[in-house]
């Protein structure tokens, strides 16, 4: 279906003939219908709200009603001392799961599809899936009580005859840790998107591809990641619109005061500065530079992309 | 008539409708009470925020400074000062007892010179915090009662490392700060200054008129190379760093910790296992926890001074009106607290609710609450009413058993220090704009310090350079202009 409806959209004729298609199609645009109208209630209409980045919000006069604070809020972020801090701990810890998270489902699923037994397949994927329905608050104090002093890692770390390690109060630590746990929580389930796509794959290039003597990993890097490479990149684009936004919940149950100058990003900054102290104008324009960053960073990182596939690949 | 209202809740908890409370309340004062049941305190902030607040008439809240921000918004009305002494006189005679004559004009009570809340404390003139100790610990390691600060810093050297338990494992230490740093007011005491509720630096006025933060004196130098040293001999729990007021209560409950600091209301016995002695003497035994008495020290004036807030009717759960609430609405508001303070049996029910169902009473005569929070929302107890009562001596006599009342008098004869002002109630923009960066210096300095990433004298100037960079200055000139 999306193949026929992206040759629909391309389509350049009368109206008459454009009605016609449209006629034709019109259960596929009337199931379409509710996922616009919630784009557009959601996403599209809340949009006026960032206007409140430019106003004394006053909650009684409404955002509309506020009046105009030019770019205040934008000089007070800029300005705080810890801006800066923040700003490069987002980018660093996002850049860093890019590196390492991103992959890791990619793996997965190709681990998974070549599991043969289906029953140990689908336990695989199921207990691979579990973590991403736990939430962060209750993941943290899980991931808090294993590394404390007195946890099993510890415990192990001692009787190996070295010394305990404090890992949620260590710097160093900090940053491995939320890559680590990420990967843990997500690639499960960000593996069924890509299990999805291998399972699409013509089995007859694999049969061909053993027929000429390929091996299991010579299928996988010939056949099977070329095959899924326009989900890759697709995803790929989108997680580099991410990057400034690098896990509000994730970051927020495990950080503390001690690793603020490796961990806080601009999520919690904003909730502390913000949202806690009913500063809403301030936290509507840190969220509206984050949303433009990400946003040129989308922009970019597609146009990047169709110049290396010479116009083939991209979102749009 | 009609009233909305939005109740208070400590935890996640609705304020359920056509509770029994409720009821009682409205039998008696000929209202229709119509309590906001979707708003916890998970969602408050948005509630406020979104306008929706307008729909209630009647609102407890929690931080005081959220008065003068719902009221700067236009969500909340101004209270004629005149009306509470009118409609609600028995409440207004409690405060004034405590707070002294003329405490409205003095501005102990108004936000930026206006009433917008009906005077409220729950324990007005004890707000100190209490240090507990485990007896049986301190009795096995051969210590008595410290009168000291090193005889307090001897105690958990043992606490630590002469295996107070009993168990042969090397599992225990002395005390656990937290990161509210509640566990240090002994040692920022024994330097003569005292922080804020959340141990955090605090604002103080002098008598010359000048204000000064706490963190960046040279006392406070002076008591962080003392909690340094104690942090490097190991008696504080290095888990410190990253626990939270719960988990330092797990630990003192489960018996890893042997001394901890908490706000008193936390250790009255009519909490039951809640309470910060219930909670280990449920598990090992009567008598194993004892309230520490005060402490003298080498340091300064030899006094170790507790950490009080400055005495004023605007506690948690003080009671305000919204915007379109009416004249009437709030005289019977005001005439429905005077009720409940004179007739003693009415407050205790929507408080405690009945004897046998809600509560049990104990040896001395005293509340034992048997019900869990949630069951007690569901009834309308607990907190839901609970800022319409004002305390007096016959709710004290009522839930204070003298067990209470002897460890009231023993951590009450700590010598108290206040900030000598009510800061909540003075506007500074500069404060609500760099309090974050500033807590965020301090704190960076703070475990850098602890931790060894920072040298106490050494990077000191530095870091009075970066709370200043962080606009501690500005709010510090801020609050002096204001106070002049």
């Amino acid at each position: 279906m999306g193949v026929y409806m992206g040759k629909t959209a391309k389509t350049s004729g009368p109206p008459g003939q454009k009605l016609k298609m449209i006629k034709k199609m019109r259960t596929y645009y009337l199931l379409l219908l509710p996922f616009l109208a919630f784009i557009v209630i959601f996403k599209y209409i809340p949009m006026y709200g960032i206007t409140l980045a430019f106003k004394d919000f006053r909650v009684l006069d409404g955002i509309m009603g506020s009046p105009w604070a030019g770019f205040k809020y934008f000089r007070q972020l800029f300005e705080a001392a810890s801006f800066y801090e923040v700003l490069r701990n987002t980018i660093v810890i996002s850049l860093k799961k890019l590196l390492f998270s991103f992959p890791a489902p990619i793996i997965l699923a190709l681990f998974i599809n070549e599991i043969r037994n289906e029953r140990v397949k689908k336990t695989f994927q199921t207990v691979s899936y579990l973590p991403h329905f736990i939430s962060w608050i209750i993941a943290a104090s899980f991931i808090s009580d294993i590394l404390s002093l007195r946890g099993p890692i510890n415990t192990l770390i001692e009787q190996l005859g070295g010394d305990p390690v404090y890992f949620m109060a260590e710097t160093k630590w900090f940053q491995p840790i939320l890559v680590l746990s990420a990967i843990w929580k997500n690639s499960g389930w960000s593996s069924i998107v890509y299990i999805a796509a291998i399972t699409g794959i013509d089995q007859d290039l694999y049969e061909a591809s053993a027929i000429d003597g390929a091996k299991k990993l010579q299928q996988i890097w010939y056949i099977t990641l070329p095959c899924i490479r326009t989900t890759i990149i697709t995803l790929f684009i989108l997680e580099v619109g991410k990057i400034m936004s690098a896990g509000f919940d994730q970051v927020y149950n495990l950080y503390s005061p001690v690793v603020y100058s490796v961990g806080d990003i601009l999520d919690t900054y904003t909730y502390r500065q913000g949202i806690v102290k009913s500063n809403y104008s301030y936290a509507t324009a840190a969220g509206l530079f984050q949303n433009v960053i990400g946003f040129i960073l989308v922009i970019a990182s597609n146009v990047t992309v169709k110049r290396l596939s010479d116009g083939e690949e991209g979102l749009w | 008539m009609t009233i909305n209202w939005l109740g208070y809740y400590t935890s996640e908890i609705t304020v359920a409708p056509d509770s029994w409370a409720e009821q009682l309340l409205e039998e008696t004062f000929h209202i229709n009470l119509e309590p906001i049941t979707d708003v916890s305190s998970a969602n408050i902030d948005t509630y406020v925020s979104s306008g929706d607040i307008l729909n209630a008439t009647c609102y407890a809240s929690y931080l005081h400074k959220d008065f003068r921000y719902m009221y700067d918004q236009g969500l909340i009305r101004e209270i004629p000062q005149e009306w509470l002494y009118e409609y609600y006189p028995t409440g207004m005679q409690l405060y004034t007892d405590f707070l002294g004559e003329e405490f409205f004009e003095k501005g102990d009570h108004l936000v930026d010179g206006r009433c917008l809340y009906i005077p409220f404390n729950t324990n007005a003139p004890t707000s100190t915090s209490v240090v507990v100790y485990r007896k049986d610990w301190m009795e096995k390691v051969g210590k008595s009662e410290p009168t000291t600060l090193d005889e307090l810093h001897d105690l958990l050297y043992a606490f630590t490392y002469e295996d107070p338990d009993g168990n042969g494992k090397d599992d225990t230490y002395g005390i656990d700060i937290g990161t509210n740093w509640m566990g240090l007011w002994p040692v920022y005491g024994a330097f003569g200054f005292a922080q804020s509720q959340n141990s955090k630096g605090s604002y103080q006025l002098q008598e010359d008129g000048s204000v000064i933060y706490t963190s960046v004196q040279d006392a406070y130098k002076s008591a962080l190379g003392v909690i340094k040293e104690w942090y490097d001999e190991g008696i504080i729990d290095p888990e410190c760093i990253t626990d939270k007021r719960d988990q330092v209560r797990t630990k003192w409950s489960n018996g890893t910790i042997g001394v901890m600091v908490d706000s008193q209301t936390w250790y009255y016995s009519n909490r039951g296992s809640s309470s910060i002695i219930g909670m280990v003497e449920d598990v090992f035994g009567e008598g194993t926890v004892d309230v520490m008495g005060p402490l003298t020290t080498a340091y300064g004036d030899g006094t170790v001074y507790a950490s009080a807030l400055y005495p004023n009717a605007s506690a948690n759960r003080a009671i305000c009106f919204t915007a379109n609430a009416t004249d009437e609405q709030i005289i019977a508001v005001l005439k429905m607290m005077e009720g409940l303070c004179t007739d003693h049996e009415l407050a205790t029910k929507i408080i405690y609710g009945e004897e046998g169902v809600d509560y049990t009473l104990g040896d001395g005569g005293q509340i034992q609450v048997t019900m869990s929070v949630e069951d007690q929302a569901a009834r309308g107890l607990g907190d839901t009413f609970y800022g319409m009562s004002a305390p007096d001596q016959y709710m004290i006599e009522l839930t204070q058993s003298e067990r209470d009342k002897a460890n009231i008098a023993k951590s009450g004869a700590w010598p108290t220090i206040y900030q000598g002002n009510n800061f909540a109630s003075v506007f500074n923009e500069a404060y609500d704009t760099y309090t974050g960066e500033i807590q965020k210096v301090e704190e960076d300095f703070f475990y850098g310090v602890l931790k060894g990433d920072k040298d106490l004298e050494a990077d000191w100037e530095q870091y009075l350079a970066d709370m200043n960079k962080a606009g501690l200055d500005k709010v510090i000139a801020e609050y002096e202009e204001a106070l002049k």
